[in-house]
């Protein structure tokens, strides 16, 4: 396709249009390729996110890391090589020297400044600096450009996890842009372009800016493998390879392979099964749709009429459906008795999951009273690790009804009043509502696995009841402590516990702990010390600082350890850290529950393709997969650049 | 006959501010706002939104003022013409219903003709030839078309469709012509893509239309009139189209005054089933989401349309059968 172009002189030969020193795609199960054909998906979003943002997550391009061998190593991404100094307070990055943008426009620092100066430090534009390019101390790093094709990052403490953090996110729409088109943008800017529009600044917000957004706005470059060329809002979007695009195959092939790839809207889930059984997709990725694993026998039964292959990749989820207390709960009496281990471990041994792990995930999985990813670094980089994770997975493990009951007796929930069910201490009415957003489907996963626990305590003499919450509003209840329980969600993440902590320690407002959350989001702020004389839960955010007498000392032992990590340039001194804030989980939750760890999540794949990696391709690479997680983005990580047609001129689209 | 229509007017007026005052506090009655689904979309992806940002979009889009304030902006703007951006869709919300508003008209127009070119002729025939077999087959399927929900029946003919006749289901285009500029092949792609929409949003009132055609008819035809007209010696066929008929259409003509708004909410259902580019899947969002200007700017087209539909039926009825006055 590109070859006709050459000839014609609207493309200089692809020599120049690769950089000096191409990224050559590693992985060991590649074999050498044929050009061309379409690569049909699917996506189901009542609004645009499918058709933009799903397809990000299949290209690694606009990434200047990259994740490798799921999580276990990093290598370079748009970034050919980078180092630090002695305490690691400064990192230095060499880009690629010859890297063009999609239009042919050469990559170089300034793409990198002009994102820093001009839309982060820039106080009009909204994209907030990432927690990445925050030192250990709260402060932003100093970018500074040192030539064409190097920059550095400054900060005024060592930052021992920089480049891990760098890794995470394709980058430029779902997690943080770090580069962005500087001679195309700049029309759009008011640094540069004094003649912009009164709301210049939306053109640089994702979605949709039409500065930044290529997921959006087919005329603004990108790095990826392909590049958008239509796209009709909530419809679909067509994608075209990209000339540029930088990586090559272990055979010096320019990639991708594939010419085109389209990604079709369907509102309907099970609309969307239905088109999928009758093979209107070449690929669908069970990370981004609504696949269970209930639905491999339909898939299996129609695999000759939709030429597809099943097949199964590690979900790398430490939890699978899981539910968790507010530790923050508004009402006291309610708030002391979620904080008591002895109550979170009963209701965790009350908790019957094997069960749940038959009925919902056919057996898949190992059993666990909730960690974070099994394949996380820290469990899996030796003996003690494993040891670890083991400890955590097991600590509430067992389903033991008996133990539960003795648990809650000895705290004083007993039945006074004769009708079955436990009361508080004091006499009062005990209620715990099994909360979770009303627009859950009914046979989904989070609601059957509710059933399965409203069942499990009541046998245990708790009143408990499902109880659907209006889905909007959900958080702002959350965080001003008015719903009890989150069970609509897992935990997907590692690779590494540092990178994204959010489950091991409370820094925002959606998970276990929202006001400690909140508090510690704004330290550093004027806002950190104000309102003090306030009742927590009516101050604006809702919050609780260490001055407050309803704060959790064990919750600043986590924080007083994670702010360690921050600066701790060693490997293994980090990791310590991360086993001993683990241990206080142990000791003092469990704060998260969940039923199996790393169960199996779907993947088609059109039975012509090829340069797919298989579950065992992925186990003796990497970790048999790791698809939940997007900060690890699957299928971008197993670089779909590299996947070809056997037959391409079979899969065409005129 | 003028005053009539100019009193008509006035109350149109009165009704659809009392209509967008309800419906907007109606709207904005449960808790939290469309900037929810937004936080929670980023929050899966991690690209969490920091206190300062979202409170910069509140003030933006005014999300934190209380609702009457709110629906003076979006007054004072509509009567303009400027409805609104719609934050979910990040658009403004005139052109995403515009965009979709064709698509829209167009099926349920189509789907409007089909129902009464299917539905009269069946109706008088059922009247006509009242227990015979053929009258009571059509019974059995009209009874039928009326009690199958509409998205269950879309279900099954998509199956049908995909299984039997191997028939590309789900949307308006194949992938190939979906953005490809408009020509006589994409149009033919269409009409391969139509026939089950039109077939499913036009069920339920082809059924209604036959069953009330036909026992109106029965009505009529046993009216001393009749009896005349066939005493004088006219033929059947000239006494049944004639002057049966017409008489019969009346309740027929009334149900048009429900039509019009019907017209561009398409059966939201069905739609999202089908996967049609029409406007009833984005009002279903827009209301899940509390989108707000976009779900008050539907509603209150809907409204408009229905208002305005009625007082064409009552027109046209009045035309249509001198017995009725306008008062």
């Amino acid at each position: 396709m590109l070859a006709e172009m050459v000839k014609a002189g609207k493309l200089p030969p692809v020599q120049e249009r690769l950089p000096k020193n191409p990224y050559v795609v590693p992985h060991p199960w590649l074999k050498e390729g044929k050009y061309g054909g379409t690569l049909r998906q699917m996506c189901s979003s009542a609004d645009d996110w499918g058709t933009t943002h799903l397809i990000q997550e299949e290209m690694y391009g606009n990434s200047p890391l990259r994740w490798h061998k799921d999580g276990l190593a990093i290598s370079g991404g748009w970034v050919e090589s980078w180092e630090a100094n002695e305490d690691l307070s400064t990192w230095t990055f060499h880009i690629r020297e010859g890297i063009k943008w999609s239009d042919g426009e050469p990559f170089t620092a300034d793409d990198v400044l002009f994102w820093w100066e001009d839309m982060v430090l820039n106080e009009e534009v909204a994209e907030g600096p990432p927690d990445e390019a925050r030192s250990g101390k709260g402060t932003l790093a100093k970018f500074k450009k040192v030539d064409d094709y190097t920059f550095q990052m400054i900060f005024d403490a060592p930052s021992p996890l920089t480049a891990d953090r760098m890794a995470m996110w394709v980058n430029r729409g779902i997690g943080p842009g770090w580069s962005a088109p500087k001679h195309y943008a700049q029309k759009f800017h008011k640094k540069y372009n004094p003649n912009v529009k009164k709301d210049w600044v939306n053109d640089f917000g994702y979605p949709g800016g039409k500065a930044v957004d290529f997921a959006t706005n087919p005329e603004c470059p990108t790095l990826t493998g392909w590049k958008l060329k239509s796209y009709t809002k909530n419809r679909n979007s067509v994608w075209e390879r990209n000339p540029y695009y930088w990586c090559v195959d272990k055979w010096g092939n320019q990639l991708p392979y594939i010419d085109t790839v389209i990604m079709t809207n369907i509102q309907d889930p099970e609309v969307l099964k239905l088109k999928t059984t009758q093979g209107d997709a070449d690929f669908a990725h069970g990370g981004f749709l609504p696949f269970t694993l209930a639905d491999v026998s339909t898939f299996r039964q129609t695999e000759n009429r939709s030429n597809l292959h099943l097949e199964f990749w590690d979900s790398g989820s430490g939890t699978s459906s899981m539910y968790f207390f507010n530790h923050d709960f508004a009402d006291a009496k309610m708030r002391e008795l979620v904080r008591n281990p002895k109550f979170l471990k009963a209701l965790s041994h009350a908790f019957d999951r094997q069960t749940a792990q038959t009925l919902i995930y056919y057996k898949t999985g190992e059993l666990t009273t909730g960690t974070l990813s099994p394949k996380a670094i820290e469990y899996v980089i030796n003996d003690q690790g494993k040891q670890v994770y083991r400890s955590w997975r097991d600590s509430a493990v067992e389903y033991n009804p008996d133990k539960a009951k003795q648990l809650l007796d000895e705290i004083g929930l007993k039945d006074t009043n004769g009708d079955g069910f436990r009361e508080f201490p004091d006499g009062s009415k005990l209620l715990i509502t099994i909360d979770y957003p009303a627009d859950q489907p009914q046979n989904g996963e989070h609601v059957r696995k509710n059933e399965l626990l409203a069942k499990n305590w009541q046998a245990v003499g708790i009143n408990a009841r499902m109880t659907p919450q209006p889905p909007t509003g959900y958080d702002d209840r959350w965080q001003a402590g008015k719903i009890l329980m989150k069970t609509a969600w897992e935990v997907g993440d590692g690779p590494n516990h540092l990178v994204y902590p959010q489950w091991l320690v409370p820094m925002e407002y959606s998970r276990w702990s929202p006001l400690h959350g909140n508090w510690y989001n704004l330290r550093g702020t004027p806002k950190e010390n104000q309102q003090k004389n306030v009742d927590p839960w009516k101050r604006n955010p809702p919050r609780i600082g260490p001055f407050d007498k309803e704060a959790d000392p064990n919750i600043k032992k986590i924080w007083q350890m994670y702010d360690q990590t921050k600066t701790e340039p060693d490997f293994m001194k980090r990791t310590q850290l991360v086993w001993d804030m683990i241990k206080v989980h142990i000791d003092n939750g469990p704060y998260f529950c969940g039923v199996a760890a790393n169960t199996p999540r779907i993947e088609l794949f059109h039975k012509d393709l090829r340069n797919w990696p298989t579950h065992d391709d992925l186990k003796s690479w990497g970790q048999g997969g790791f698809v939940n997680p997007w900060i690890h983005p699957t299928p971008a990580v197993y670089d779909p650049e590299t996947w070809y047609w056997e037959n391409p001129d079979q899969h065409t689209q005129s | 006959m003028t005053n009539y229509i100019i009193r008509r007017l006035i109350y149109m007026v009165v009704t659809l501010w009392f209509i967008s005052l309800i419906s907007f506090f109606l709207i904005e009655l449960p808790p939290g706002s469309a900037l929810d689904a937004r936080i929670q979309q980023l929050r899966n992806m991690g690209g969490d939104m920091s206190v300062q940002q979202i409170e910069a979009l509140r003030q933006q889009y005014g999300l934190g003022d209380p609702w009457y304030v709110r629906y003076w902006k979006w007054i004072s703007g509509a009567v303009r013409g400027d409805f609104g951006d719609s934050f979910q869709q990040g658009a403004p919300v005139s052109q995403l219903i515009w965009s979709r508003l064709g698509y829209s008209v167009m099926i349920s127009g189509f789907a409007l003709i089909f129902a009464w070119l299917v539905a009269i002729p069946l109706g008088v025939y059922s009247a006509t030839h009242r227990y015979t077999i053929p009258d009571y087959l059509v019974t059995v399927i009209q009874f039928i078309g009326i009690s199958v929900p509409e998205f269950l029946l879309a279900l099954l003919l998509m199956v049908f469709a995909a299984r039997y006749l191997n028939a590309d289901v789900g949307g308006l285009f194949s992938s190939a012509y979906q953005n490809a500029p408009w020509s006589w092949d994409k149009f033919v792609d269409m009409l391969k893509h139509l026939w089950i929409p039109i077939i499913v949003v036009s069920a339920g009132s082809t059924a209604w239309n036959t069953r009330v055609m036909r026992a109106n008819l029965l009505d009529v035809l046993n009216q001393q009139y009749i009896q005349t007209a066939r005493a004088k010696g006219l033929k059947e066929s000239v006494v049944v189209w004639k002057h049966a008929v017409r008489n019969a259409l009346h309740p027929l003509i009334m149900a048009l005054g429900g039509v019009l708004p019907a017209l561009i909410s398409a059966e939201v259902t069905t739609s999202i089933v089908l996967n049609l580019p029409t406007t009833g899947p984005l009002f279903v969002t827009a209301l899940l989401n509390k989108d707000m200007y976009l779900a008050i700017t539907f509603l209150m087209m809907l409204s408009v349309l229905l208002v305005i539909g009625n007082l064409l039926a009552d027109l046209l009825l009045a035309w249509v059968d001198p017995r009725v006055r306008l008062e």
